[in-house]
């Protein structure tokens, strides 16, 4: 013991000295840092830092390429934790939410307005400015010109009337053909798709002081049911698997923006685009633009010197260089652009017309509401009427659910009292097991759990009874049991409830009893059966994202299994876009992704069985299955429990397939609990919330386990 | 089994399950070989199903082009090693400290003994989204952000490998042990004398899957480091998926490399997990 003891002490001395280093590498940096956050390769922002550097040489600039998928996860938890950049790229409906929370630096007046095009919108709050506008995406309709001419179509539509038109006589080609694309199934995608159409029919979401919901006006209702009609002939999926359709000819018409890759994914398409058509032909409707800005965090120190960085990087970077449909917002970098692609000159029309999101601070949780009506519509769910309905009365809700009730909070207190009372309770813990072997052998875990596990854990906890949100960290008001007591009266948190525990459901029996009898096979003589092994552990060595890619594509409306089922005669099944289906289709995904991993344990398992008793029972002339049942099954008992363990433990927080699949879509028919926390934290900022459906989730694991345990244990006695 | 009857029912069985064993071995291979071929193609996009049917144009078309453009790409070389340091470090700390915590839970009787493998256990079932926070918060406490040990530390002792291990050292009889106590073996030695070699299974086990988990490591490394020399190979790949979509070839390309060393560790260590070291052992 001793040697370990001595291992465990240096072990701390290393900690130690790698934190004093640490410490000192900070305090000993000279040159003044600015850190750059943005989602692009640092290349096409090199011009600029250049420029900068050059002009500012006691300046070094730290640049971080953030990846889209999870990139706001680490915005937000540096905010949370005060060690945000100085620069940061936010999206429009981003800039709202850090403008509402004071994130942000004031820069009125700094640099001049005038070298913008425009694109200040969603940056304005009373007047002052809080970023610069990098650039705008172009959305227009694509259209398939040899679809067109089949269907007889002479000249692209010029009023909403017309596309519609257009779309019936595509349809009319054929049970494989559609006219226009819905897409649905993301938090993004859904609304941005549909609000030009409610804008080119003149309708507004909020009113412009934010304190009422217009979605019962007649416009609205109108767009709505314009929708529906349209939805009739038009193919309704993901957004990858609209385009998949338009890449393969199926589609007369997409509305998409700089995501479609024609000259790469479909080089013998022929196509062209037109401008989203207004109400009548002699003005063109509203499309919608995503602009990205760059702005500095209030808690920077070189504020003034960001703000002269972000003018260079506006001015010369390069990402309209890279994706054509991005369109710069600073003068002189438009004007190169529009040099060198004439073609430009119609994105820039269509940029005219395009208008972004409102500047309202939770209008992706309204988003979220309005993803739910369209999706209801179009997938004729509920009519119109009702969907409208329902969404104005949820809207409202959000609106107007901002009070907080409760006694302010200070976060160091309660950090300190955290702290004393876990490292209280471990003590306790250590005296009261008093075996002194029993310490040391546990002492490597005792010092993880407290050094990692007990300021995370208790924190949370407490979190869950209060109104934290990251990015007003100072600002904690504790509610007692309000989180609680509203989760488990929300619909949406008993819906993702219900798909965890049917996914769950599914998945556990179905995979280990896969594996195991999988791994009894594998364990006899069996020709190849290391080739077997090998090859059933392929899925779990590959990453969740490269699963993803492959089933979305199987699963796709034009893949090769609905090619399969059609060749055997069956109905094809739109696996992923169709509610009925979603979920289904994720757990054989999950299922097949991890039974090879469970069958590993299972065959380890087996090993530690003795020969002979097989010996003994074959003298009695007992069958295989009798065998299996009365040998196998009783010898590896324990760890049958620890795989049904751990596969709850893992499949009730089940979230990464989800993720990637379908975005918890469609119609939240794969939202599990974990997504619908996460969710909440991240997207919405109620991280108070989200720690609370964390716990629920937490005790409805913890009772099941226990049950398991309890299980097991009375039939060994 | 041991006595085989060989008749005509024999052999039909044996057949059927051939045939279920090479359909699920289709299944598991092909999304793998779509990953391979299209990481080989030049026109990027995913590998369809006929293209698994190798034709003369088809060989024509592939070149490792997208294999040197992602090593040279960035600094995924760094990216690499950085994940196996911290993927090494980690597995040898669960290899000793998981079974120590293991050994303890599974064979001594102690005040608290429930009350710690109840900790263990539920540490894992708090989804760790609500986590994140209070540990980039902590680690910064400890003047760990940015570096790689702050992957390695928090890791290197896991609930799943002591659970796992407890599990293991559960199914081998108590005989073996105590015989051993009995003649004045310290509690060290039976663990590493005793228990290890016979557990080798499981530790084979307790590798791949710790290899595996740090290998694709993501959550931590993405809130916890920031200058690329500090990335690993998870944040790496997630950067092939843009706003407008996804860079198919070069992301597999990256993928399929960063498969290759769990691959081997697997190869390695299923030897141990299938050699059947209790024969005779136990009597």
């Amino acid at each position: 013991m001793k040697k370990l003891n001595s291992f465990l002490l240096r072990l701390l001395f290393i900690i130690a000295f790698f934190s004093f280093a640490a410490n000192y590498g900070l305090y000993a940096a000279e040159k003044k840092i600015i850190k750059l956050w943005t989602f692009w390769e640092q290349d096409l922002f090199q011009d600029g830092i250049d420029v900068f550097l050059k002009n500012n040489p006691d300046y070094e600039i730290e640049y971080q390429q953030l990846s889209w998928a999870s990139g706001k996860d680490k915005i937000v938890t540096a905010v949370a934790g005060g060690a945000e950049p100085d620069i940061i790229e936010l999206g429009s409906t981003w800039m709202a939410e850090f403008m509402e929370y004071n994130s942000l630096a004031d820069i009125t007046g700094f640099p001049e307005k005038e070298d913008y095009v425009g694109g200040f919108e969603s940056a304005a709050n009373n007047g002052r400015i809080y970023g610069l506008p990098l650039f705008g995406s172009v959305n227009i309709i694509y259209y398939n010109k040899t679809l067109f001419k089949r269907a007889n179509i002479i000249s692209v539509p010029k009023t909403l009337n017309e596309l519609l038109k257009c779309s019936e006589k595509i349809k009319k080609l054929g049970n494989d053909y559609f006219g226009f694309s819905i897409k649905i199934s993301s938090k993004i995608t859904t609304w941005q798709k549909f609000v030009p159409f409610l804008w080119t029919f003149n309708g507004k979401i909020l009113s412009d002081d934010f304190s009422n919901v217009l979605i019962t006006s007649p416009e609205i209702i109108s767009s709505f049911e314009y929708y529906y009609k349209l939805s009739k002939t038009s193919y309704i999926g993901t957004q990858d698997s609209a385009r998949q359709a338009f890449y393969m000819g199926k589609l007369g018409m997409i509305f998409d923006g700089p995501g479609l890759d024609l000259d790469q994914k479909a080089p013998g398409l022929e196509w062209d685009y037109f401008l989203i058509p207004g109400l009548t032909g002699s003005q063109l409707g509203k499309s919608f633009t995503g602009v990205d800005y760059l702005a500095v965090f209030a808690g920077s120190s070189h504020k003034i010197k960001s703000v002269e960085l972000m003018d260079i990087l506006a001015e010369k970077c390069k990402i309209s260089d890279k994706i054509k449909t991005l369109l710069p917002f600073h003068k002189n970098n438009l004007d190169n652009y529009l040099k060198k692609y004439p073609q430009g000159f119609f994105y820039a029309e269509q940029l005219k017309n395009s208008m972004t999101s409102q500047p309202y601070a939770n209008w992706e949780s309204l988003m979220e509401v309005l993803n739910y009506g369209i999706e209801s519509v179009v997938l004729n769910r509920s009519p119109v009427k009702e969907a409208i309905v329902k969404t104005q009365k949820e809207m409202t809700d959000i609106i107007n659910s901002h009070k907080i009730q409760g006694g302010k909070i200070n976060m160091r207190f309660i950090d300190f009292v955290i702290w004393g009372a876990g490292l209280l309770f471990t003590l306790w813990l250590i005296i009261k097991i008093r075996n002194r072997s029993v310490i040391s052998f546990l002492s490597p875990w005792i010092i993880s759990f407290i050094l990692f596990s007990l300021y995370p854990v208790l924190h949370s906890i407490f979190v869950s009874f209060t109104n934290y949100n990251p990015l007003t960290a100072d600002n904690v008001f504790f509610i007692n049991f309000k989180n609680y007591l509203e989760i488990v009266k929300d619909g949406h948190f008993i819906a993702a409830f219900k798909n965890t525990l049917i996914f769950t459901g599914i998945s556990i029996p179905v995979t280990v009893s896969i594996a195991l009898i999988l791994a009894v096979f594998l364990n006899e003589n069996i020709a190849f059966k290391r080739l077997f092994r090998a090859s059933f552990f392929f899925p779990v060595i590959t990453s969740v994202i490269v699963i993803a890619m492959i089933f979305n594509y199987l699963y796709a409306t034009f893949g090769p299994l609905n090619a399969m089922l059609k060749y055997f005669g069956f109905n094809e099944i739109d696996f992923l876009n169709e509610p009925k289906y979603a979920l289904m289709s994720i757990t054989v995904m999950s299922i097949w992704a991890g039974f090879g991993y469970y069958m590993l344990l299972f065959l380890a398992a087996l090993q530690s069985i003795p020969e002979e008793l097989y010996e003994s029972s074959a003298l009695d002339g007992a069958s295989s299955v009798k065998n299996f049942i009365y040998i196998t099954i009783p010898s590896i008992k324990s760890m049958i429990l620890f795989v049904i363990v751990i596969s709850t433990i893992r499949s009730l927080q089940v979230f990464a397939e989800m993720f990637v699949m379908t975005g918890g879509g469609p119609l939240e028919s794969t939202t599990s609990v974990v997504y619908y926390l996460y969710n909440y934290g991240f997207s919405k900022y109620q991280m108070g919330y989200a720690s609370a459906a964390a716990y629920i989730l937490f005790i409805v694991i913890f009772i099941l386990s226990v049950i398991q345990l309890k299980i097991f244990k009375t039939e060994e006695q | 089994m041991i006595i085989c009857e060989k008749n005509l029912k024999y052999y039909a069985l044996r057949l059927l399950l051939y045939f279920v064993l090479v359909m699920v071995l289709f299944s598991t291979i092909f999304p793998f070989l779509i990953m391979i071929i299209t990481s080989l193609k030049q026109d990027g996009n995913i590998a369809g199903i006929k293209e698994l049917v190798p034709t003369i144009n088809f060989f024509k078309n592939l070149s490792l082009n997208n294999y040197k453009e992602v090593w040279k790409s960035g600094s995924f070389g760094v990216y690499f090693w950085n994940t196996a340091l911290v993927s090494f470090v980690v597995v040898i700390g669960n290899i000793i400290f998981d079974t120590m915590a293991a050994y303890v839970l599974s064979r001594k009787n102690f005040y608290g003994k429930r009350m710690v493998f109840l900790l263990i256990l539920g540490r894992m079932m708090i989804p760790v989204q609500v986590l994140i926070i209070p540990i980039f918060v902590l680690v910064r406490q400890l003047s760990l952000y940015d570096t790689l040990l702050a992957l390695m530390l928090p890791n290197l002792v896991q609930g799943f490998g002591i659970f796992l291990m407890k599990q293991y050292f559960d199914g081998i009889p108590k005989a073996l042990d105590e015989a051993a106590i009995i003649d004045g073996a310290t509690d060290s030695q039976v663990l590493r004398h005793i228990l290890f070699p016979i557990a080798k299974p499981a530790i084979a086990v307790l590798i791949i899957n710790t290899a595996l988990t740090t290998w694709n490591i993501f959550l931590l490394p993405l809130i916890l480091t920031q200058s690329a020399d500090k990335r690993v190979l998870g944040l790496g790949l997630a950067l092939y998926k843009s706003q407008f979509g996804v860079d198919y070839v070069h992301s597999m390309a990256a993928s399929t490399i960063a498969v290759i060393p769990i691959l081997i560790v697997f190869l390695l260590f299923q030897n141990y997990i299938i050699s059947g070291l209790t024969k005779g052992a136990v009597k």
